[in-house]
């Protein structure tokens, strides 16, 4: 059964034109790369434009698609390249901020922290929608350094190692091992109490 | 999933907290949206696969038609030339002035008492059949000069069944004597059986032909025979000519002989003539 394939079997089988198979791929694989967007961004509403962006890209590029790597490696990437190109156009300030050298040190984002727009508190119905530890687990990923919340969420919901990672970001293995390491600690002691 | 090496700075603690609280979605039109596009890009080359299907084949088709067009249109073309020019002549026959002198007939071709009419090329292909020459071929030689004309049914069965050798005629030297005004009438009912072209196997001539010459009037019959006898000179030569207008002196039709003598002028400015032949 279909079922049973792996991400890249289905995106070979929906490139020789098998749609069922592309169905299955994306209910795999379409709340995590969601929350990843909704978790960069900010904004549900721009999550969902971005959202649809990728997926659309993927449909189209699935012509040039080979299993070389992971398809969630494949997919976070263009979801990546896709926020960049979403921060070019709304926060051009921020673009400099997404992409700083490859060994910059993780803690010298935290000024910017203030300059990003803080997702879930602009959005006054998700709050109340919201479980208050959900609640405050956005906020203790909203205050993550940008690049140390992406580390994070693409070992979360990307389920990528940190090789993935570092190609995915163009970081080096130990940076990206850093950033998480630091993601993981102030979460850890922001949510200290619910763990 | 991969398998995460053992350096991975994880938190499974951290992430069972995370996956159990956060659980954000698409929404399901977004969901709609993009399986619907999904859904559309693997069929839409099917469509055009089939758009390709003749858009591949539709110029080999088109040079498929366009060369067997050609081919029959070549075919036809061949056959089409005789056909046409039977049906032209016949319809219209070149005009002959009234009472044209008409040279000496050859007596030895024999005009056939049945057909009634016979076409230039039937004509020709009566010569032809007689010398041992396919109609076709013989028709073809005989075309440049136009001189194919057709021949009165009636004319024809009166001629007489001996005379001379078969000529065959359109030469420029025949034309000229078209255009020659009659000096002895008697001469064309004289000793004029049907030219080489003229004499034999009129029954190649369709019907429709033959009926298409039997309405012509009588003066353009007549002018049919005159330049279908005047053919009988083509080819011949002087001195058989001259033998012909000492045969006729001998019988006694020195009027006939005189008219030959002076066609054989007309058609010889510059042969020296013998001394009988002198006045």
């Amino acid at each position: 059964m279909q079922t049973d394939w792996s991400d890249e079997r289905l995106m070979l089988a929906y490139r020789a034109g098998d749609a069922d198979a592309f169905t299955l791929l994306y209910h795999r694989h379409r709340a995590p790369l969601y929350r990843y967007l909704v978790r960069q961004c900010g904004s549900a509403a721009e999550a969902d434009e971005l959202h649809q962006d990728v997926w659309l890209k993927v449909i189209h590029a699935r012509g040039q698609y080979e299993p070389l790597a992971r398809f969630p490696t494949w997919l976070f990437r263009i979801a990546r390249h896709r926020l960049i190109d979403h921060y070019r156009q709304h926060a051009r300030n921020l673009l400099a901020h997404c992409e700083p050298a490859a060994g910059a040190d993780a803690d010298e984002c935290e000024e910017w922290i203030e300059r990003l727009p803080a997702p879930s508190e602009e959005m006054p119905h998700v709050l109340h929608e919201r479980h208050d530890t959900a609640r405050r687990i956005s906020l203790a990923l909203a205050e993550l350094p940008p690049l140390q919340r992406e580390v994070f969420l693409l070992a979360e919901e990307g389920r990528l190692t940190l090789d993935e990672i570092a190609a995915a970001t163009g970081c080096g293995r130990e940076t990206t091992k850093s950033r998480l390491r630091y993601a993981l600690g102030k979460l850890r002691k922001s949510l200290q109490d619910l763990l | 999933m991969s398998e995460r090496p053992k350096d991975f700075p994880g938190d499974p603690q951290l992430s069972a907290l995370y996956r159990e609280h956060v659980r954000d979605e698409p929404s399901a039109a977004i969901d709609e949206r993009i399986l619907a596009a999904a859904r559309a890009a693997v069929s839409a080359p099917a469509t055009a696969a089939r758009r390709g299907w003749w858009q591949r084949w539709r110029t080999t088709l088109a040079l498929a038609t366009t060369l067997t067009l050609t081919l029959t249109l070549a075919l036809l073309h061949e056959r089409l030339p005789v056909d046409s020019h039977r049906e032209a002549e016949v319809a219209s026959p070149r005009p002959v002035a009234p009472g044209v002198a008409l040279p000496s007939v050859p007596r030895d071709v024999a005009a056939p008492a049945a057909p009634l009419v016979v076409t230039g090329d039937a004509v020709a292909g009566a010569g032809a059949a007689a010398a041992g020459v396919t109609p076709r071929s013989q028709a073809r030689e005989e075309r440049p000069a136009g001189q194919r004309v057709a021949q009165p049914a009636g004319e024809s069965g009166q001629r007489p069944a001996d005379g001379d050798t078969p000529h065959r005629g359109g030469s420029p030297a025949s034309a000229r004597q078209e255009a020659a005004p009659a000096s002895a009438p008697a001469g064309v009912k004289e000793g004029n059986a049907l030219p080489a072209g003229a004499a034999a196997a009129p029954a190649a001539a369709s019907p429709e032909q033959q009926g298409a010459v039997v309405g012509q009037p009588p003066a353009a019959r007549q002018q049919a025979k005159a330049v279908a006898e005047s053919r009988a000179d083509d080819g011949r030569s002087a001195d058989d000519w001259l033998e012909e207008i000492r045969a006729l002196r001998r019988e006694g039709r020195h009027a006939e002989a005189a008219k030959r003598l002076a066609d054989f002028r007309r058609a010889h400015p510059d042969y020296p003539l013998p001394e009988e032949f002198r006045q």
